[in-house]
């Protein structure tokens, strides 16, 4: 027995809800949670109830796992583009750093552009996506610590190369940062997408 | 039912398996046609399921055709000529894996290839 025009509009609704955006995932999703939900009536249970049990593992947050697995295993475009920063960025900070040791003109504004980017575009769309990707709140948080620590690093440094003030705090607490980062995500287990 | 880390690697192989046997298939039908043929020892989920679905489909090993099922969209899945070659090589591959393992283990080839 195949669901009704209502109960599937109500399926649709909740994968809706998740902020699905692959809609060839979408199509595969819909059919197969109204194929899991007709076998339960099927079995004698009440649409509701199928529904709620079905739901329950089908969290918006467990569509949206397996929406960045697809994506991840389908496109190599945002990887590349992230590391694609990373070199930008880390190019403009090394050749920052390089125009200070030479007292060459460009030195300052190369080193602030270039850890401006690796700090926003590296660190802060990595950082995003794991925290899309993380069911814990702790595990976010850990992630953040880790791109503020470092973030604190990265422009402690530089601010100690352009003699600017507060580079000592920033090169004490980076570090700090960092290390509680690693300390945490040593301890702290991540789910995967297949469990 | 085995780990997911031990399933892990024979999954795509075992989908490009069942694909070569049917003309098309949908999602749910090939997670219960796993679960089924194993016994339920092999859970395909639809976590692992879906983005092995989309990475053959990007990489020409399967098709997918759309078609309306009552009142609803069902995608159908189909292997490719490319698909249905690189499906009886996994096959073999994973064969020639298990006959290894067992020799490695009992001593002696578990599987024949005569009865597959």
């Amino acid at each position: 027995m195949l669901l009704s025009d209502e109960q599937m509009e109500y399926v649709e609704a909740m994968i809706q809800r998740s902020g699905l955006k692959n809609d060839q995932l979408r199509v595969d999703l819909i059919d197969h949670i109204a194929c899991e939900i007709e076998e339960h009536v099927q079995e004698g249970e009440d649409f509701d109830r199928a529904v709620g049990k079905i739901f329950k593992a089908y969290s918006p947050r467990h569509i949206r796992r397996i929406e960045h697995e697809v994506e991840i295993l389908t496109t190599e475009i945002m990887q590349k583009r992230t590391k694609i920063i990373g070199i930008i960025g880390l190019f403009m900070t090394t050749t920052g750093a390089t125009l200070k040791l030479f007292h060459l003109a460009g030195a300052y504004m190369t080193m602030v552009v270039g850890v401006a980017i690796l700090g926003i575009g590296f660190f802060g769309s990595n950082t995003l996506d794991m925290i899309r990707n993380l069911d814990s709140v702790k595990g976010k948080i850990v992630q953040v610590i880790g791109a503020l620590g470092a973030l604190m690093t990265l422009s402690g440094g530089m601010f100690k190369l352009l003699h600017l003030p507060g580079a000592l705090v920033l090169l004490m607490t980076g570090p700090f940062l960092l290390l509680l980062y690693f300390s945490f995500s040593t301890f702290l287990r991540t789910k995967s997408v297949e469990e | 039912m085995y780990s997911n880390e031990l399933v892990r690697g024979t999954l795509k192989t075992l989908v490009l398996k069942i694909l070569a046997e049917q003309p098309r298939m949908y999602g749910y039908q090939l997670s219960k046609e796993v679960k089924e043929r194993t016994e339920g020892k092999i859970v395909l989920t639809e976590g692992a399921l879906y983005p092995i679905l989309h990475k053959l489909q990007k990489d020409e090993l399967v098709t997918s055709e759309e078609e309306m099922v009552g009142n609803r969209i069902r995608k159908y899945y189909k292997l490719t000529e490319k698909g249905k070659k690189v499906s009886s090589e996994k096959t073999i591959e994973l064969l020639n894996f298990m006959q290894t393992l067992a020799l490695f283990i009992k001593g002696k080839p578990a599987i024949s290839y005569a009865s597959i």
